[in-house]
């Protein structure tokens, strides 16, 4: 066909858009207790009594609303976890590292955040989590949890 | 509820990279298969559901560039930003509520246009989640784990599942992956979030998939064999990971048991004749074999090691190779019925599983196996 | 024929230029709470959920539904979402009703919201354009009403005239003033209108929709229960929806074929023959003062050229014959992937008897439009006080 490309063409072309989402006064206080106070904070769920961590004004299982807060761990017991050997963009730290799942002291929910890649972190341990000095109110406030020294 | 059937279907050879062919042309190409293998014409179509990602194409209203090459245009269309069997889920209301005797379902994704895993990772939502990076593949990790420590199943059970899979996939045309793999192989390939080996994910795969639906009627008039559909369920699980209670297909079991219900089967290892699974994970497989009821919660890898999912076992599932020879992001639950459509109606060519009468296709959706579908199907 | 479906309990949320106070799964739980309350229902009876937001761009995460969807009620419940364009919220609707209709379900929710706020929309916008052929010099929405406006004004001058496009913006933003959701209520002037500021010719800064977070939610249920969850539910009577190709040039914006033929088949469903008589309101998707010109004629509510002449005789007009946009439209309120099912809620409410201060009078049969796209999606949906 007269005019048609005998090579694979590609067009590239990149999306990048910013957002600043608004976080809702739940989901607000968590991150500001996070920055403020260096406390993680549960929610318990008004109609099922379940302590949520972190925190959400609606509960995810039944349906209801948050009533109250809870203040939950530090200490918290690892409930699985996952290694990441090479790094991505967008990672929270460098690799390799591991994502837990990790349950607090309090809490009826387990919390997703990171461990360094320690080969003590596994199913079963006991982590407590330690903060930046600098916090800025995020989840990554946090800047990992570590085994608990015995 | 007006019957429907399944009455025709085609998908694209999957493939790394449909390079040298736009999105366009493949849908163009696909959809005329699709109509060609039941004798209809776009005209006999009544609507088209269709399901896409922005996302993945890099477009906001991702199906609008493509309607004409669906053959939507003037058109009643819709779509559905899920899998392809949530789409015919859709187009299954629009058929059995009467007011439309044929339906078209289109599902694709050119996953080699755009990095994967980026695009899973901006499914994170954005305050607990994202900014720790969380992908599917690390979710999936973090679900496998969670599995295999609570159950005590044996860590290489999940790499047995690849094996039996890439074996099934040789034989499927349309498969991406149309070559072995042995257990050493499998065990021995990098691991890209432990415990997931990068033999036991899902490749990245360019492709799509079109299903005609029918009404009674129609179905009986086109002279071929309808598959039935016979059960639906679709269910979506809470949206944390740390709220799920990860070791199980919670969203797999319910959907099972509502399409059970509704097509009268209380057991289904003997009452299906075959099955095909979303398994994007290896050891979303063995979990999926207890959330369907094949087996006691725990018991996957007994089933498995057994040789009951086998092609030659009492109820083999994926015979196709699965999601792990070919995920068409988008398409691969709609693949599972057009798979699950050609096994009952004896069309399955090298994969088909003799007298196949009852089938049931499953998808699943977001991160961990959250939400699922399932189809049954039967002659 | 299919089940009948009626709505039976609606809920929206106020509509504003920012809602800082809420997350997006909060912002669809308010519009849905709402909903379920009006419908008089324990949460649990709802067995099925429809999501409708526009693009996910705008909100910057992929798969919204399974996120938001965990705030919307108990986990386990099937969860749909309809995603195109500006039609996402009717689409939801319509989709939720064939849940309904075909005896899969008995009661379900469908929830539609936007929140603009949290993102960049005059940038996120361009990316519904084609990277090969337009997003080099796509630029938002206003430029393609622009252009729609100008075809349509070009063919019909001069019976249809630029200050007919300011009339409708100052009979809907008036409008608004009696509707406690809308986010932009002004008792202005077709000078007003007329005056401010160029944005596209020949649409200028009051012939606008502003940007807007907001959320809105409606119950549907089958003929059973819906007797008795509503005094009065408002019946689906008919329905039409049609898409066409996207590229603009194909399209004939001024009397779009997606339009046309989305009426036709609601009201060849709803056995409908002469529109404007039988039908009492229509809530219309006007994001532009010019577009409800545009659809009033494309819905067959009158012939073509005679847009102008409907909104200038009063016709249209709160108290006229056949009231357009009592809400104050979109022009008042624009969450996008909510629009399409505010005007199915606001026609809903008008046979309901349930519209509050906007109300009018022995409301039988109502008509809701939206459009989305390149102009390329219309569904039209019709809803009567009696099966």
């Amino acid at each position: 066909m007269e005019n048609a490309s005998e090579e694979h063409e590609f067009l590239d072309s990149e999306i990048r858009c910013s957002y600043a989402w608004s976080t809702g006064e739940i989901v607000g206080g968590f991150l500001e207790a996070l920055r403020d106070r260096g406390v993680i904070l549960g929610a318990e769920c008004g109609g099922c009594g379940s302590v949520f961590v972190p925190p959400q004004s609606y509960c995810e299982q039944c349906g209801g609303a948050m009533k109250d807060w809870r203040e939950v761990g530090p200490r918290g017991v690892v409930l699985s976890w996952a290694r990441v050997p090479e790094q991505f963009e967008g990672a929270p730290l460098e690799a390799p590292f591991r994502y837990v799942l990790v349950r607090l002291a309090g809490a009826d929910t387990s919390m997703l955040h990171v461990t360094p890649d320690d080969e003590r972190v596994k199913t079963g341990v006991t982590v407590v989590p330690e903060f930046k000095e600098r916090r800025t109110g995020a989840i990554t406030d946090i800047r990992w949890f570590v085994p608990e020294e015995q | 509820m007006e019957e429907v059937a399944v009455v025709g279907w085609a998908q694209t050879r999957h493939e790394r990279s449909k390079t040298g062919q736009t999105c366009q042309k493949m849908l163009y190409d696909l959809v005329n298969t699709a109509l060609q293998s039941c004798s209809m014409t776009i005209r006999d179509i009544d609507t088209v559901i269709d399901a896409g990602s922005d996302f993945l194409d890099g477009r906001g209203l991702s199906n609008a560039l493509n309607l004409d090459a669906m053959g939507a245009h003037s058109k009643v269309e819709s779509k559905v930003a899920g899998d392809g069997l949530e789409a015919a889920i859709y187009a299954f209301m629009k058929v059995a509520s009467g007011m439309f005797s044929s339906a078209l379902v289109v599902a694709y994704g050119k996953s080699s246009e755009s990095s994967i895993r980026r695009q899973t990772r901006a499914g994170a939502e954005p305050f607990y989640a994202r900014p720790l990076g969380i992908d599917a593949v690390a979710a999936g990790a973090l679900q496998e784990n969670a599995y295999l420590h609570h159950y005590g199943i044996d860590t290489s059970a999940p790499a047995r599942v690849a094996v039996k899979n890439r074996a099934a996939g040789t034989a499927n045309p349309y498969a991406q992956l149309r070559s072995e793999v042995t257990l050493a192989e499998v065990l021995g390939s990098p691991e890209l979030v432990s415990p997931i080996r990068r033999l036991e994910a899902c490749p990245v795969t360019d492709g799509a998939c079109a299903v005609v639906l029918a009404d009674g009627p129609m179905s009986r008039s086109l002279g071929v064999h309808p598959a039935w559909i016979r059960g639906i369920g679709h269910s979506q699980d809470a949206y944390s990971l740390g709220s799920r209670e990860l070791h199980k297909a919670v969203s797999a079991k319910l959907a099972a048991r509502r399409a059970y219900d509704m097509a009268s089967i209380t057991d289904p290892h003997s009452e299906l004749d075959v099955i095909e699974v979303s398994e994007f994970y290896a050891y979303q497989e063995l979990m999926l074999y207890e959330a369907l009821g094949l087996c006691a919660e725990g018991d996957g890898a007994l089933l498995l090691d057994a040789g009951a999912t086998a092609h030659d076992g009492q109820t083999p599932v994926n015979p196709s190779g699965g999601a792990l020879c070919a995920n068409p992001l988008v398409a691969t639950g709609l693949v599972r019925l057009a798979e699950s459509a050609a096994q009952v109606s004896n069309r399955g060519g090298n994969v088909q599983i003799d007298g196949a009468r009852r089938a049931l296709a499953h998808s699943g959706g977001g991160f961990a196996m959250q939400s699922a579908a399932c189809v049954i199907l039967e002659r | 024929m299919a089940r009948a479906a009626a709505v039976v309990g609606t809920g929206q949320t106020r509509y504003a230029n920012r809602r800082d106070d809420v997350n997006i799964p909060e912002l669809a739980r308010e519009a849905a709470s709402r909903a379920i309350e009006d419908a008089g229902i324990d949460p649990r009876d709802i067995e099925a959920v429809v999501i409708g937001s526009g693009p996910e761009v705008f909100e910057g995460v992929n798969r919204p539904d399974l996120w938001v969807g965990s705030a919307l009620g108990q986990a386990g419940r099937p969860v749909t979402r309809i995603q195109t364009g500006g039609t996402s919220g009717a689409g939801a609707t319509i989709a939720a009703f064939y849940h309904v209709a075909s005896g899969l379900h008995d009661v379900v929710l469908a929830v539609s919201y936007e929140k603009l706020s949290d993102g960049i929309p005059s940038y996120s916008f361009s990316t519904l354009s084609d990277p090969f052929w337009d997003r080099g010099f796509s630029s938002g929405a206003a430029p393609l009403v622009g252009l729609q406006s100008c075809q349509y004004l070009a063919r019909h001058a001069p019976k249809v005239r630029e200050d007919h496009g300011a009339m409708v913006a100052v009979k809907n933003r008036k409008n608004a003033m009696r509707n406690p959701y809308a986010q932009l209520q002004m008792e202005i002037t077709v000078d007003d209108v007329m005056n401010s500021s160029p944005v596209a010719s020949p649409i200028k800064a009051l012939d606008c929709c502003p940007l807007s977070d907001g959320a809105a939610a409606l119950v549907i249920a089958e003929e059973r229960r819906a007797k008795k969850m509503a005094s009065r539910p408002a019946w689906f009577a008919g329905l039409g929806a049609c898409s066409e190709s996207p590229y603009a040039p194909n399209i004939d914006m001024a009397y779009p074929e997606s339009c046309v033929r989305a009426a036709q088949l609601a009201y060849q469903m709803a056995w409908i023959y002469d529109p404007v008589r039988e039908l009492d309101v229509a809530e219309i998707f006007e994001a532009f003062s010019f577009q409800e010109l545009i659809w009033t004629e494309a819905l067959g509510l009158c012939n073509p050229g005679e847009g102008g002449r409907m909104v200038e005789s009063g016709v249209t007009a709160m108290e006229g014959e056949f009231p357009i946009n009592p809400s104050g439209g979109v022009l008042s309120a624009n969450p996008i992937g909510a629009s399409g099912m505010i005007r199915q809620i606001e026609a809903a409410m008008q046979v309901m008897g349930k519209a509050g201060a906007h109300q009018l009078p022995g409301v039988r049969k109502s008509l809701a439009h939206s459009w989305g796209g390149v102009v390329q999606f219309s569904t039209v949906t019709i809803f009567a006080g009696e099966l």
